[in-house]
């Protein structure tokens, strides 16, 4: 309501003039009458409330749909039951992650394309993604996964933070994005190579099917304990990320530039590096890899930021979360004879949308 | 010059890769003075005005800042005092121009703040009004001309409200038109008591606008002083390996580049 009156108080019309016309304002219009943060507002807002509809149906979404006031009255009944036990083992980790892992890969896509400057830059590009990829595959292999349930995400998270180390040791004090970019690329190809190592060397097709699978990414069976392991890393990741935002803006006009207006790009390089590492590493590690979220979201939000890179972390996180929460609600209602994996769902959805904004791009440049 | 220099350095020397690059140079920067600094590509012009803002650190000698060290005063500290207009005129995102203008004042803001002061907010209309970008306000700044954008970056610049602007061949890509528009208005800022210190190359420029000209070569600080004594026939062709043609106009001497020097350069 205190929106509509915001909206309403911009207006250059009196109330009275307007009221029939008001109700059937075109959305373009409210948005060219509001002041520039309001928009920037607006859009958060939109986003949240989108953020919050799509984990609420991600919840609902399952085997069986739940309707929200069975579940409602479920969840507030004094007594233990069938379908609160199912929604806290079950369902709300699984969107829950869900949410978690978009805004992970969204923010840290948003954050790396600032960074380097580079509009193909994504979560991957410092290799953790690979590197998580290649924890957990190792501890698959290495027959860890069957004596202790939580052994592929913790090999997730360490592979992702080992072959980050060597990044950093490899690019040297001085790093510049470009030195970045070359060392991460070198040892995301590294780390693949030892995934296709351990596929090969896999004892049964069974065993090679299960990696192929892990890696195509899912949030099926997820339970509390994967939220307890991934979330206390994550948060931290995000905050760090997020304090990058005012040295991502000053970065647009080149790194001297940031630098005489104060920022050290070294702490800034350590922040982004740290930040992204415990931001991805576990979402990986989690999840197996999703690709395309943190590549396409931040494309996609930027015009609505006016391009400013600062705004477009939250942004870009949010818009992740919604992307992969909308997907994990496709691979579930979608009938296949075998699952539908998300990291398929994403780049399928993803990929089209990419296309799309090309042409777009295209367009404007003519 | 009666007043305090803002800027004073003191016997910089400045090695890379065991190549001295800077050696033994002594400058200062007054407020309301338009310093030139000229000399061959490679001669450590550029590298003069990033050893003033920390970038590249001097191995010995002293720089300072209002009498201060620089090396004393915190990063966010002296960035509210210098500005720096790097070679760099690009930006990366489609930012809109306000926008741009708005980061000039980062300095001034905290670090998780977005929100800008009713100060901030003038400092940003007196710098594109300076600049004469008001106009422009709303367009996206990489779809402007090299002459507008060039303005917007240096209305960035000044929306800090500095006390020395350091500017890295701000005229370099420029028609005639936008190099002198450009210049102008770094003498009207000088006017208003701001010191600028400018890596030039355009020498008829130089000689027009500068108050003082530093000519350097190989490192070294070949001539100091006003721009009829520094562009002479004699430092040009040991600075630049140029003759020039020296003409009188309207009483301003004006420096025209003619021809290069015949002897070779091994036999100096």
């Amino acid at each position: 309501m205190s929106l509509l009156k915001l909206i309403i108080s911009k207006m250059p019309l009196t109330i009275d003039s307007i009221m029939p016309v008001k109700v059937f304002l075109p959305c373009s219009v409210i948005m060219s009458t509001l002041r520039k943060t309001d928009r920037y507002h607006l859009l958060m807002v939109t986003l949240s409330i989108f953020c919050l509809l799509s984990f609420i149906s991600s919840v609902l979404v399952g085997t069986t749909t739940i309707s929200p006031w069975e579940l409602w009255h479920a969840l507030i009944s004094p007594e233990d039951n069938m379908l609160q036990m199912v929604f806290w083992e079950i369902r709300f980790p699984r969107a829950f992650l869900g949410i978690c892992v978009g805004f992970s890969l969204g923010i840290t896509g948003a954050v790396m394309q600032g960074y380097m400057r580079n509009p193909l830059a994504d979560p991957g590009v410092l290799g953790v993604t690979g590197g998580a990829s290649m924890g957990a595959v190792v501890a698959f292999y290495l027959g860890f996964a069957t004596i202790y349930s939580y052994a592929l995400p913790i090999g997730g998270i360490l592979g992702g933070f080992i072959v980050l180390c060597l990044v950093i040791v490899a690019s040297g004090r001085n790093a510049t994005p470009q030195t970045l970019i070359l060392a991460g690329i070198a040892f995301s190809s590294l780390a693949g190579s030892v995934t296709s190592l351990v596929l090969n060397f896999s004892p049964n097709p069974h065993a090679a099917m299960d990696i192929v699978f892990w890696l195509l990414g899912s949030l099926k069976d997820r339970n509390m304990g994967h939220l307890y392991l991934s979330l206390p890393l994550m948060i931290p990741g995000w905050l760090l990320l997020l304090y990058c935002s005012r040295p991502l803006q000053a970065l647009t006009l080149g790194e001297e530039t940031a630098n005489s207006m104060g920022f050290s790009m070294k702490k800034v390089r350590s922040c982004i590096i740290t930040g992204s590492a415990l931001a991805v590493g576990p979402a990986i590690a989690v999840t197996g890899s999703i690709g395309f979220v943190g590549l396409i979201i931040p494309h996609l939000l930027r015009p609505l930021v006016g391009g400013d890179p600062g705004k477009l972390l939250p942004a870009s996180g949010l818009g992740g979360a919604i992307l992969l929460a909308c997907s994990d609600i496709i691979v579930r209602i979608v009938p296949f004879h075998s699952e539908l994996k998300l990291g398929v769902v994403t780049s399928l959805v993803g990929a089209p949308f990419f296309l799309y904004l090309l042409l777009k791009v295209r367009k404007e440049a003519l | 010059m009666t007043s305090n220099p803002v800027i004073t350095m003191r016997n910089i020397c400045l090695t890379r890769r065991n190549r001295q690059i800077l050696n033994h140079i002594d400058l200062d920067g007054f407020p309301g003075q338009v310093l030139g600094l000229i000399g061959a590509n490679g001669s450590g012009k550029s590298t003069l005005l990033k050893s003033m803002i920390g970038l590249l650190p001097a191995n010995s000698g002293t720089i300072l800042l209002e009498g201060i060290p620089l090396n004393k005063i915190p990063a966010r500290d002296s960035a509210k005092k210098i500005s720096y207009m790097g070679q760099e005129n690009e930006c990366q995102w489609p930012l809109q121009v306000r926008d741009v203008v708005a980061l000039g004042r980062m300095p001034h803001q905290g670090t998780w703040s977005q929100k800008r002061s009713t100060e901030d907010e003038a400092n940003i209309e007196a710098a594109m009004q300076a600049v004469d970008i008001c106009h422009l306000q709303n367009r996206t700044v990489t779809r402007l001309s090299g002459g507008e954008r060039r303005r917007v970056l240096l209305a960035r610049a000044l929306a800090g409200k500095p006390k020395l602007l350091l500017a890295d061949e701000p005229t370099s890509g420029l028609d005639p038109y936008h190099q002198l528009q450009l210049m102008e208005l770094f003498r009207k800022q000088a006017e208003k008591g701001i010191g600028i210190i400018v890596v030039i190359h355009e020498l008829t420029l130089a000689s027009r606008f500068c108050d003082r000209i530093i000519l350097l070569k190989s490192g070294k600080i070949l001539s100091d002083g006003p721009p009829s004594t520094v562009l002479n026939q004699t430092n040009l062709a040991t600075g630049y390996n140029i003759q020039a043609a020296l003409l009188d106009y309207n009483g301003d001497t004006t420096v025209v580049p003619w021809c290069c020097c015949q002897k070779k350069e091994n036999h100096e």
